[in-house]
């Protein structure tokens, strides 16, 4: 077979399984809607008959509207999302391990790097589709409950690209999952790993370098009100481009290299 | 299954496909198998036989390019394992410890990605799990999901999946460790197929002398890594020889 043969009944080979898989439904579920309806409910807790959950939900979504709307949804969803991504990830890769699937995947005509070349396609491709789906799920959510305000609102286009970006931002973030879960060899190791960047992403943001800390970057960019952003903190949550590579490149050679012992 | 073998792993029927001279295996320090030298050839069956922790699967996880071995050599079809092409990969099918069988997909779409992955189009892969599932006796479950099979069924699964592009090397490792004696059959059946029929190069590893292991043209016996001699499949004994042969190379008494 030739690399590209390979790569397309890998891709099939995949699909299969992924489109079948309860954690990826399970996700898909908590991504779009759970985002959506948290957000609606930090909203209507502006005004709830709880202070302190006011005081908490304003942290949030300050003074309402679209901006703050947005601004909700994005800070739910930079942590949420690296939860729900990272969990994806590192199932899809450490499901074989789990299971005892990987040595069937050994000495297959279907290299093992072609295997996981279209784990991560189809990762980001279903990454991406959450993030769409979760922005049209958004507004719609702000518009049908009327949480958001005013529905002409011009800036509504601008808000929810940049919490698209937002979004897929955190799912490259959430890729060194996939090198996790083959580096421990299932997809508990990836929960680890989610958990400690999470804790890692609130730490950094606590002392103030969280920005540079590629992790944080997303979930600062949200708290930032507005459509807009600085030359800075565009190149911040750029990094994620980077670091999302550097998780798929090493998670190939992991694969490439893979022994069984 | 009528079509050919898929032999494209390069030597004609006949020659040796699975080598290993002085392979030798450690684990943090301990060796687990030691200099151990055996061939299998097209055609052949060759049975190797050993209790528990005698090696029989790392020596398979070699072949299978799971392990490096830390001295000697491993080939199959003349290569490293590691250096086989995709089409070389294609003509070796094996059933090593976990059976493939995706908990969400049904029988027949585990067998049909078992297809994909060993090279065949979408329609032969289908067309070879198709046939499979009959010759495994598996056509009751055609539509069920591997989280609902039994044991007995997931491993005749693996073995069916092991078989889906007719590979011209066979490796299976202690295939009937799950299966009723109707599976059992159907195994030994099978194997005779494949090897005396097809021409395929067959290891297959068992922990006793059971009817897979009686119908192999050679048995060789593996004791705490090592190749300790090899008994006549047809002698009449043979349970009785083997642990004759274990009990004096572990130095026990009877």
């Amino acid at each position: 077979m030739t690399g590209p043969a390979q790569l397309r009944a890998a891709l099939a080979a995949e699909w299969l399984k992924f489109r079948r898989a309860r954690p990826v439904v399970f996700t898909s579920v908590f991504l779009v809607l759970g985002v959506p309806v948290m957000t609606v409910a930090s909203v209507l807790s502006l005004d709830g008959a709880n202070p302190l959950l006011a005081v908490k939900a304003e942290g949030v979504v300050g003074a309402g509207g679209w901006e703050g709307f947005f601004a909700g949804a994005a800070t739910i969803s930079a942590v949420g999302g690296l939860l729900g991504f990272g969990v994806v990830a590192g199932w899809v890769f450490g499901r074989e391990f789990t299971d005892g699937t990987i040595g069937s995947l050994f000495l297959a005509a279907v290299s093992r790097t072609a295997t996981a070349a279209a784990k991560l396609l189809l990762i980001l491709a279903w990454s991406g589709a959450v993030a769409v789906a979760l922005t049209f799920t958004l507004v719609a959510a702000g518009l049908l409950t009327g949480t958001a305000g005013n529905p002409g609102d011009p800036g509504i286009p601008a808000l929810a690209a940049k919490f698209l970006l937002i979004t897929a931002a955190t799912a490259l973030l959430a890729l060194p999952c996939a090198w996790a879960a083959t580096l421990g060899r299932g997809y508990l190791a990836s929960i680890g790993a989610v958990i400690v960047i999470v804790v890692l992403a609130q730490l950094a943001a606590m002392v103030g370098v969280g920005g540079w800390f590629p992790f944080s970057a997303p979930g600062l960019w949200a708290s930032q009100r507005g459509a807009g952003t600085d030359a800075t903190t565009a190149v911040q949550v750029l990094l994620s481009l980077p670091l999302g590579a550097l998780a798929a490149g090493l998670t190939l050679r992991s694969w490439h290299r893979l022994t069984l012992s | 299954m009528e079509e050919e073998l898929h032999d494209a792993a390069g030597p004609a029927v006949g020659a040796a496909r699975l080598q290993c001279a002085g392979a030798s295996k450690r684990f943090g320090g301990e060796p687990v198998l030691e200099r151990v030298s055996l061939e299998v050839r097209g055609g052949e069956i060759h049975a190797l036989v050993g209790l528990n922790g005698a090696g029989k699967t790392t020596l398979m996880r070699l072949f299978l390019g799971m392990l490096r071995p830390d001295g000697g050599s491993v080939l199959v079809a003349g290569r490293e394992p590691s250096r086989l092409s995709s089409g070389e990969r294609a003509g070796v099918g094996y059933l090593l410890e976990h059976p493939l069988a995706y908990p969400e997909l049904t029988v027949l779409q585990n067998l049909t990605l078992a297809g994909r992955l060993a090279g065949l189009p979408p329609e032969r892969a289908r067309a070879a799990a198709l046939e499979l599932i009959g010759e495994f006796a598996l056509t009751k479950w055609e539509h069920t999901q591997g989280r609902r099979l039994s044991l007995g069924n997931k491993q005749r699964l693996g073995l069916a999946a092991a078989l889906t592009a007719s590979p011209g090397t066979i490796l299976l490792d202690e295939p009937t460790n799950a299966l009723d004696p109707a599976g059992v059959m159907i195994v030994r059946r099978m194997l005779l197929d494949r090897a005396h029929t097809r021409g395929a190069a067959v290891l297959v590893s068992s922990h006793h002398l059971d009817e897979v292991a009686r119908v192999a043209d050679r048995i060789s016996v593996l004791n705490a890594g090592r190749i300790i001699g090899s008994l006549p499949p047809d002698a009449m004994d043979l349970e009785r020889r083997f642990f004759d042969m274990i009990y004096a190379d572990s130095g026990i008494g009877q």
